[in-house]
């Protein structure tokens, strides 16, 4: 696939493309329906801000031992989707932002869910649940430090994880069943998702406490054997 | 689909977002019906015979029945529940809107169910060299992981622990099997990055092995394609094509623009089930020359 040679001017081309193409696709999706039809803006719009979050990282910078790593987190986490209901995909996700980094961290929430969704089913909310997961798992790398000391903080973080992520999806679910984005509306569905936010929240601490110590633990060792 | 599967990843991609998007945009009973017809033919050629698709059915439901309930826009109130009224407007946005999310779930599942895994890296490596990387090991380590599962539970049955019996027991025994492996997994995946990089991994620039090149009959259609998508486009931005719901129904003004702008967007929805079938219709002349 590499046409052009030149290292940086394919650098600039990975990251102009999808900022211009963000722009002609706001500004198509408006003219041709008078700013009405937001799930399709969303779509466009996150699809190509997942593009150019991911076009950023380079293999190099991260290293082939946290990229591998990540990658053994995503299986382990989609291989725990298949739990109805509870899922320790977020748990995992968080850990492996606390431990691997913030980059690492996007890449494995993007990808558990992108591959969880083969068998789930994909459709065009995928790309919003890719960019929500992905910040889920950056921000844990953000933070690795109090989340790693503290349980509290840990607790906190993954109930603000689950509300987040519930939240962030009603955008979608708003837009996808009345076809605008209204405030109001918004508020109505993020009312009624309240049961299954608050199920995901508790699951999502839950299986914080539980996974955290032994990953910490196993991770340490891991550590202390191969001088990561 | 045999065509279909065969061709360059990205045009298909190209299709299935331009039709979802396009269909989305217009919102226009006449496009939707168009899409799902497309969408249904599309996927009884995926799934095969005999296969239903009850899961997708109760999603119209729910969607159909969701929106004249909610929403309380429109002139002509048909029932009024209490002092709610349920108007015509409503129930018809209400059919349009889960008729589009059907025929959306239909295409997506056309979609998945073409694009495999390998085509899958193909279109992320260009963008994301280290997540197509990513992808590609989880799809590795999946059957991997499950075989040492397997054998972890042997060993463990022959030391003597036994994962049957009640809940809370076989709750245990997974939990023993899944810490085991996970310690084996982080440490295995240590020693698969190290061998990646005594391999070399890193260090020059990458190249991709592709298995998918550009044939003529992709240009073909990809050319057809952005025809017909400019033909369905265009005309758009000179007269309008929206339906509008609220807060009376009205049909778009038919003229020769709108006309030109539908009947380009229905051959653009049908277009794979053209080449398709031109296809197999080919084929048939072929063999029986022979």
């Amino acid at each position: 696939m590499t046409v052009i040679e030149n290292k940086n001017a394919r650098n600039v081309i990975r990251v102009l493309t999808p900022v211009i193409l963000t722009a002609v696709a706001v500004l198509c999706a408006l003219f041709a329906s008078d700013g009405r039809k937001y799930a399709v803006i969303t779509v466009i719009v996150t699809l190509l801000t997942l593009i150019l979050f991911l076009s950023g990282f380079d293999s190099k910078r991260i290293g082939s031992r946290r990229l591998v790593l990540g990658a053994v987190f995503v299986t382990l986490a989609v291989a725990g989707r298949f739990i109805p209901q509870l899922k320790p995909l977020t748990a995992l996700v968080i850990i492996s932002g606390m431990f691997t980094g913030a980059e690492t961290g996007f890449l494995v929430g993007a990808a558990a869910v992108l591959i969880s969704n083969i068998f789930f089913g994909n459709g065009p909310w995928t790309p919003l649940q890719m960019v929500g997961m992905g910040l889920i798992g950056f921000f844990a790398g953000v933070f690795s430090k109090p989340l790693q000391k503290k349980k509290i903080a840990l607790i906190i973080y993954g109930v603000l994880s689950g509300v987040f992520y519930s939240m962030f999806m009603d955008i979608w679910t708003t837009c996808s069943a009345t076809g605008s984005l209204l405030l109001s509306d918004y508020l109505k569905s993020v009312a009624a998702a309240l049961p299954f936010t608050a199920i995901y929240s508790v699951s999502n601490v839950i299986y914080l406490l539980l996974l955290e110590p032994p990953f910490h633990r196993k991770l340490g060792r891991i550590r202390e054997k191969y001088g990561l | 689909m045999i065509w279909f599967k065969s061709c360059n990843p990205y045009i298909t991609l190209l299709y299935f977002l331009s039709v979802t998007a396009l269909s989305a945009v217009y919102n226009n009973p006449l496009y939707t019906a168009v899409t799902l017809a497309s969408a249904l033919c599309m996927f009884i050629m995926c799934r095969g015979r005999g296969k239903t698709a009850f899961g997708f059915f109760m999603i119209f439901l729910l969607t159909f029945i969701v929106n004249p309930i909610i929403s309380k826009k429109g002139a002509t109130p048909l029932i009024f529940i209490g002092s709610d009224p349920i108007t015509l407007e409503a129930l018809i946005y209400g059919l349009n809107s889960a008729s589009l999310i059907a025929a959306v779930l239909f295409l997506f599942y056309c979609f998945t169910d073409i694009t495999d895994s390998e085509k899958l890296m193909y279109m992320l490596s260009p963008f994301s060299a280290s997540f197509a990387l990513t992808v590609s090991a989880v799809l590795r380590f999946f059957p991997l992981y499950v075989r040492q599962a397997e054998q972890i539970s042997e060993q463990q049955t022959a030391a003597g622990v036994r994962g049957g019996g009640s809940i809370p027991e076989r709750v245990r025994y997974g939990g023993r099997i899944f810490s085991a492996l996970s310690t084996w997994a982080l440490e295995n995946g240590i020693v698969t990055a190290d061998s990646m990089e005594c391999r070399g991994y890193g260090t020059g620039r990458r190249s991709f092995y592709s298995a998918y090149g550009f044939k003529k009959s992709d240009g073909v259609f990809l050319l057809t394609e952005i025809l017909l998508i400019a033909g369905a486009v265009i005309p758009s931005f000179f007269t309008s094509c929206t339906y509008e719901y609220y807060p009376g129904l009205r049909f778009p003004e038919v003229n020769a623009l709108f006309i030109t702008s539908a009947s380009c967007y229905a051959l653009l929805v049908f277009l794979p089930l053209i080449f398709e079938i031109t296809d197999k219709i080919k084929w048939k002349f072929l063999l029986s020359k022979i």
